[in-house]
C-alpha cells in the first residue's frame, strides 16, 4: 500500500506543472487548463489527508467536492471570458491583450 | 500491487501533464487533460473515494474539457501551429517551478514521511438505541449486528432483548469484531452479553460501542439501529455499520455541511448566469 508521502509527492509534481504552464502559456484557454490541473493537485492532497489522518471523517473528501463545484464555476466564467476576449481581439494571447496595463 | 497500480497511474498522470503543459496544439492538449483526469479518478478510487471518483469524471471529464474543446473549436484555429503557444519566459518559470517542487518535497517528507498506513486504523463506532423507541406490540425483540459493504452482509452479533417496565437506565456495552475472522465473531470479553438474553426496561438506552484493533474499517462513517421486521411474536432490528461513501457523503451534505453546500449551489447559479451574461452578444 503506498504511503501518504507517494501521493503527496504526486500532488506536488502536478501542482508544480500546473505553475510551470500557468507561467508559460500564451493562450488563454492552456492557462485554464494549467489551473485545472493545479485544482486536481489540491484535490489528491485533501483525499489523502482525509484517508491517512482522519479516516473516519470525510471532510477532506466533502471539500474535494466543494473545489469541483468551484473549478466548474471557474471554467464556465473563465471560457465566457475567453469568448468575448475573442470576439473583441480576434484572438486569445493573453500578451497581446495588454489595453489594461499602463 | 498496490504501489504497481499508483506507480502506473502516476505515471500517466505525470506524462498526461507535461504533455498538457507543452504540446504546441491546443486541442492536443485537452485531449491529454482527458487521460490525467481519468487517471486522477484512478487515485481517487485508491484512496476509498468512490464518489469522489465518479463526480471526477462526470464534471471535469464530461463536462469541463468538454467545454474547453468547444472553446478551443470557437476560437481557435486548429491548423494554427505557427502560431508560438509559449511566451518568452520558459526557463526562469521552469526554473521556479522546479525549486517550488523541490521545496515541497523537502516539506512534506520532512513533514509526514513516516506516515505509510492510515492512522487510527482501528474504528470505533457507536449506535444509540431507544428502547422506548421500538414498538410496544412485541415483548422480545431479536437484534442482530451486521456490517453492509461492498460484499454483502457481515454477520457480527446477536442477541435478543425482552421488553419489560421499570426504571430508567441506560446499558453500555463495548464488542470487538474479531481482527482474525472480520466477518465473524465477538471476542470473548463481552460476547457473554450478547449470547445470553438481556432484559431491558422500557426507558433504557442500549449503547453499542463497535470497536476493531486491526481491520481497516476507515470507510465506516455510520452506525444506525433500523427495525427490519416486526411481528406480533417478535420483531428484528439491525444494527447496521454502513461503509458506503456516497450514502455518507449525501449525509453528511445534507447535515453538517448543509451551509456550505447552499453557498455552493448559489455560487453555481451565479456563474451560470454570468457566464451567459458576459457571453452573449450584446444587442
Amino acid at each position: 500500500m503506498p504511503g501518504l508521502i507517494h501521493y503527496l509527492i504526486l500532488s506536488a509534481i502536478l501542482f508544480c506543472l500546473g505553475i510551470f504552464g500557468l507561467l508559460t502559456r500564451r493562450n488563454a484557454v492552456g492557462i485554464l487548463m494549467s489551473i485545472e490541473l493545479m485544482f486536481n493537485a489540491a484535490n489528491i492532497n485533501l483525499v489523502a489527508f482525509s484517508r491517512y489522518l482522519a479516516p473516519q471523517q470525510l471532510t477532506g473528501q466533502i471539500f474535494a467536492i466543494f473545489v469541483v463545484t468551484i473549478a466548474a464555476a471557474e471554467a464556465a466564467v473563465g471560457l465566457a471570458i475567453v469568448m468575448l476576449l475573442y470576439r473583441n481581439f480576434r484572438g486569445i494571447e493573453v500578451d497581446k491583450i495588454n489595453f489594461m496595463k499602463w | 500491487m498496490n504501489l504497481l497500480l499508483f506507480y502506473l497511474l502516476a505515471a500517466f498522470i505525470v506524462i498526461s501533464g507535461v504533455l498538457v503543459v507543452t504540446l504546441r496544439n491546443v486541442f492536443h492538449s485537452a485531449l491529454f487533460l482527458v487521460l490525467a483526469f481519468f487517471a486522477v479518478a484512478g487515485i481517487y478510487l485508491m484512496l476509498n473515494a468512490e464518489f469522489l471518483a465518479a463526480v471526477q469524471v462526470l464534471i471535469y471529464v464530461g463536462a469541463v474539457t468538454i467545454l474547453m474543446l468547444f472553446a478551443i473549436m470557437l476560437t481557435y484555429q486548429i491548423q494554427s501551429n505557427s502560431i508560438r503557444q509559449v511566451n518568452e519566459q520558459v526557463i526562469p518559470a521552469a526554473l521556479i517551478s522546479a525549486l517550488f517542487l523541490v521545496l515541497t518535497i523537502f516539506a512534506v517528507t520532512r513533514s509526514f514521511g513516516n506516515i505509510d498506513r492510515p492512522l487510527h486504523n482501528s474504528g470505533a463506532w457507536t449506535a444509540s438505541l431507544d428502547v422506548a423507541d421500538l414498538p410496544a406490540q412485541s415483548p422480545q425483540w431479536n437484534w442482530t449486528a451486521v456490517l453492509e459493504d461492498g460484499n454483502g452482509k457481515n454477520y457480527l452479533a446477536a442477541g435478543v432483548i425482552y421488553i419489560l417496565s421499570g426504571p430508567s437506565a441506560s446499558i453500555d456495552r463495548t464488542f470487538q469484531i474479531d481482527s482474525d475472522s472480520p466477518s465473524g465473531n465477538v471476542l470473548s470479553s463481552s460476547s457473554d452479553f450478547f449470547r445470553g438474553k438481556r432484559v431491558f426496561a422500557r426507558h433504557q438506552t442500549m449503547h453499542l460501542k463497535v470497536w476493531s484493533d486491526s481491520l481497516d474499517y476507515g470507510a465506516i462513517t455510520e452506525a444506525a439501529w433500523k427495525i427490519t421486521s416486526v411481528s406480533d411474536s417478535s420483531a428484528t432490528i439491525t444494527l447496521r455499520l454502513t461503509n458506503s461513501n456516497p450514502e455518507t457523503i449525501g449525509r453528511l451534505l445534507m447535515s453538517n455541511f448543509v451551509l456550505p453546500f447552499e453557498v455552493v449551489s448559489v455560487l453555481l447559479l451565479v456563474a451560470l448566469i454570468g457566464a451567459i451574461v458576459i457571453a452573449r452578444k450584446d444587442a
